[in-house]
C-alpha cells in the first residue's frame, strides 16, 4: 500500500515536470514563430516603404559647368532620408555636404511620390557617352528612425545645359 | 497505479498544453495579422502600379508662340493623380500645377508650356516612376 502512494507521488511528481516542460517548449516555439512572422511583415514593409527611382530622361541629364543634376522620385510608401542620400556617376561619389539637394516642393520632408533635384560636381563628362550612375538612401518609419534602402541605378548621357 | 493518478497526470498534462497555448496564442495572432497586413499592402500596390497607365499621347510646339502642348492620357485601368507626376523637358524637370488633380482612365489632359525653345524630348514619370518618353514633338509654325 505504502509502495503504491510512493510511485504514485513519483507518477504525480513525473505528470507535473512533463507539463511544465511541454507548456515552456510551446510557449517557446510559439513565441519564435511569431517572431518570425513579425520579421517577415517588416521585412516586408520595408521593402515597399523604401523606394525610389531615378527618373531623368537618361538620354539627357542636365550637366553644367562639372555639375550634374540627377532627379529621385520616392515611388515608396514612407518617407526616404535626404541626410543618408548617396549619389554616384562616373566613379564619382557625393554625399552628406558634397551635394546639394533640393525638394522639388519646397517641403521639408521627403514624402512618396515626391521628387528631389541633386546636384553634384562630376568633371569631365562628355556628351555622347555612356556613363554609369547609382543613388541610394534609408527609409523613414513615422517615428523618424531607418528602416530599409533604397537603391536605383542607371545608364545615361549628359546634356550640357 | 490507481486509475485517479492517471487521471490527475493526465489532466495536469492537459493542463500544461491548455496554459502554453493561451500564454504563446496573443503574441501569435498579433504577428500573423502584421504580416496579413503587410501582405494586403504590398498586393496592393503592386496592383496599382500593373493598373497605371499614363501615356504621351501628344506633344505639340507652337514655333511662333513659343508654347508646347503636351497630351497626357491615361490607358491604365486605375486613376492616375497627376500631382504626383513629373514631367521632363529636354531632360530638366520642369514645375508645373495641374489643372485637374486626377486624369481618369481613357481621359486626356493637356499641359501647356510657355516660352519654350528647342523642344527635343518629353518625358512623364507617375508616381509609381513608371515612365513614358517621347522625342516625336510635332512642331507647327
Amino acid at each position: 500500500m505504502a509502495g503504491s502512494a510512493v510511485s504514485e507521488l513519483i507518477f504525480f511528481i513525473a505528470a507535473i515536470m512533463i507539463s511544465s516542460a511541454v507548456a515552456v517548449t510551446l510557449i517557446d516555439v510559439i513565441d519564435n514563430y511569431s517572431e518570425s512572422l513579425g520579421d517577415e511583415a517588416a521585412l516586408l514593409r520595408g521593402e515597399m516603404g523604401a523606394d525610389m527611382r531615378m527618373i531623368n530622361d537618361p538620354m539627357y541629364v542636365p550637366y553644367s559647368n562639372g555639375t550634374l543634376t540627377i532627379y529621385l522620385k520616392n515611388t515608396g510608401t514612407s518617407d526616404l532620408s535626404t541626410e543618408d542620400l548617396v549619389v554616384s556617376a562616373n566613379r564619382t561619389v557625393g554625399s552628406g555636404s558634397g551635394i546639394t539637394v533640393s525638394l522639388m516642393d519646397n517641403s521639408s520632408v521627403w514624402s512618396p511620390g515626391k521628387t528631389v533635384s541633386v546636384s553634384f560636381s562630376v568633371p569631365n563628362l562628355t556628351e555622347g557617352v555612356d556613363y554609369h550612375g547609382w543613388a541610394s538612401t534609408s527609409g523613414l518609419t513615422s517615428g523618424g528612425a531607418r528602416r530599409g534602402t533604397a537603391r536605383d541605378e542607371f545608364i545615361f548621357r549628359v546634356w550640357e545645359v | 497505479m490507481s486509475g485517479t493518478g492517471t487521471a490527475a497526470a493526465a489532466a495536469i498534462l492537459m493542463l500544461g498544453l491548455v496554459t502554453g497555448l493561451i500564454l504563446a496564442q496573443p503574441s501569435l495572432e498579433r504577428a500573423s495579422q502584421e504580416l496579413r497586413s503587410a501582405r494586403e499592402e504590398y498586393s496592393d500596390l503592386t496592383l496599382s502600379t500593373l493598373n497605371s497607365g499614363p501615356k504621351i499621347k501628344s506633344a505639340v510646339f507652337n514655333n511662333t508662340s513659343a508654347v508646347l502642348n503636351i497630351t497626357i492620357t491615361n490607358d491604365g485601368a486605375e486613376v492616375t493623380d497627376l500631382d504626383g507626376m513629373d514631367i521632363l523637358l529636354n531632360g530638366t524637370l520642369m514645375t508645373w500645377t495641374p489643372a485637374e488633380r486626377y486624369l481618369f482612365p481613357d481621359r486626356d489632359a493637356v499641359v501647356s508650356f510657355s516660352n519654350i525653345t528647342d523642344p527635343r524630348s518629353v518625358m512623364i514619370v507617375d508616381r509609381f516612376g513608371l515612365m513614358d518618353h517621347t522625342e516625336d514633338i510635332l512642331i507647327i509654325t
